[in-house]
């Protein structure tokens, strides 16, 4: 009984991470635009998008941690660092073992922002927009929830977000904000 | 330095209220714009706060959704098995229920009958589902037993006797075959729907009928 809880909410978790993984790359773009968002100002956007990416973080972390302690799924801790290892359709696995390497560079760099110097900030930040689909492909791919209608529509709605907001970002008459220290 | 351009918009702030860029905001104390809309520091990052709380709560709400929804799916077709089961041993209740209805019928009229005889039109309407029961065992589910009757498929098995002709040790082997593959369809066919049904969203353990490389890793991994 305890081992089908901790199987249903690591897939639950998964599932919301993904959702939080959604919006803050589309609160990530709304940033970048210096747009206001629902009455938000810019260092709004910025301080949601900021607590989504790290609420995204500590459900990935969930979502690992309670897969871990599920006897059934049998994850090792080498496959939360090392990826394709995994004993259970190691391609996909391994697919959100990368995707967690790089939603960890990401974190770390964003943390050390200051540190770091806004160029390499972004150079690394630019990769979220491989994490995403990394993700994606995961959950597509080794989720067992992936033939229910469901998933299906909440995968739907999470393409057609990002998809959205690349188009937006992608356009001419994007504007972008600039730091002014750059 | 602070001008906008066409395409970038450096340093300035979007008014909330006027959807404008409002180049003159720094020069504000409070990051106001000249369009009348109020939006300090302070309300900002308040309402940035109020929206993070509601996405944490977004959040939970939403895991506990996907949790309930996963753990139905897993749990779900294992309840819907139940009764797939229940109907091998329908029959015996079935039986059991026939024949109550006709012994409560013949009761009912007797202590009805006795009491006023006014009340012979109820008796009458019992009898009418007494006597509509019937039916129901004649219903009797032995057509439906007669094909675990029928399955008997040692019957079906007749080429196993032509092997006969190439060799005697086959000729042994011959009447296990039917014997395991017969004693062992029907029990292993229930017992192998109950437990896949259970783990139905479940990667599969070992030896794997979707073709996993699996079974070797985990006897490994699992010892450490």
């Amino acid at each position: 009984m305890s081992s089908e809880a901790l199987w249903a909410l690591g897939r639950g978790n998964g599932v919301v991470a993904l959702a939080f993984l959604t919006l803050s790359v589309v609160l990530g773009v709304g940033v970048r635009s210096g747009r206001p968002l629902f009455t938000l100002p810019r260092f709004g956007i910025a301080d949601v998008h900021r607590f989504v990416a790290l609420a995204a973080t500590l459900l990935v972390a969930l979502h690992m941690g309670l897969l871990f302690l599920d006897p059934y799924a049998k994850l090792r801790l080498i496959d939360f660092v090392v990826p394709f290892l995994g004993t259970y359709r190691p391609l996909w696995q391994g697919l959100g073992t990368v995707a967690f390497d790089v939603l960890i560079v990401v974190i770390i760099s964003s943390l050390l922002r200051r540190r770091l110097g806004l160029r390499i900030f972004r150079a690394v930040h630019w990769t979220t927009y491989l994490l995403w689909p990394i993700a994606m492909a995961h959950s597509l791919g080794n989720g067992t929830d992936t033939g229910r209608a469901w998933f299906l529509g909440f995968a739907g709605v999470c393409a057609l977000m990002v998809a959205a907001t690349l188009v937006w970002r992608l356009r001419a008459n994007f504007t972008e904000y600039v730091d002014v220290g750059v | 330095m602070l001008k906008t351009a066409p395409e970038k918009f450096r340093g300035g702030f979007w008014c909330a209220a006027s959807r404008v860029p409002s180049p003159t905001s720094l020069r504000l104390p409070r990051f106001g714009c000249q369009c009348g809309g109020m939006h300090s520091p302070r309300s900002g990052f308040r309402r940035a706060a109020v929206a993070s709380w509601a996405l944490a709560g977004l959040g939970i709400a939403g895991v506990a959704g996907a949790s309930a929804l996963a753990y139905a799916d897993t749990v779900k077709p294992a309840a819907a098995e139940v009764p797939a089961a229940a109907d091998i041993s329908a029959p015996e209740t079935v039986v059991s229920i026939a024949p109550e209805p006709t012994l409560v019928a013949p009761v009912a009229p007797a202590t009805t009958e006795s009491p006023a005889p006014p009340v012979a039109p109820q008796p009458t309407v019992r009898q009418a589902p007494a006597q509509a029961f019937i039916p129901a065992p004649t219903y009797a589910p032995a057509p439906t037993y007669a094909p675990q009757q029928t399955y008997a498929p040692q019957q079906a098995y007749a080429p196993a006797p032509v092997v006969q002709q190439q060799a005697p040790a086959v000729q042994q082997q011959a009447p296990v075959a039917p014997s395991q593959s017969s004693g062992g369809s029907s029990s292993s066919s229930s017992v192998s729907k109950s437990t896949s049904t259970t783990r139905q969203n479940r990667p599969p353990m070992g030896g794997g009928s979707s073709g996993n490389k699996f079974t070797p890793p985990h006897t490994t991994s699992k010892g450490s």
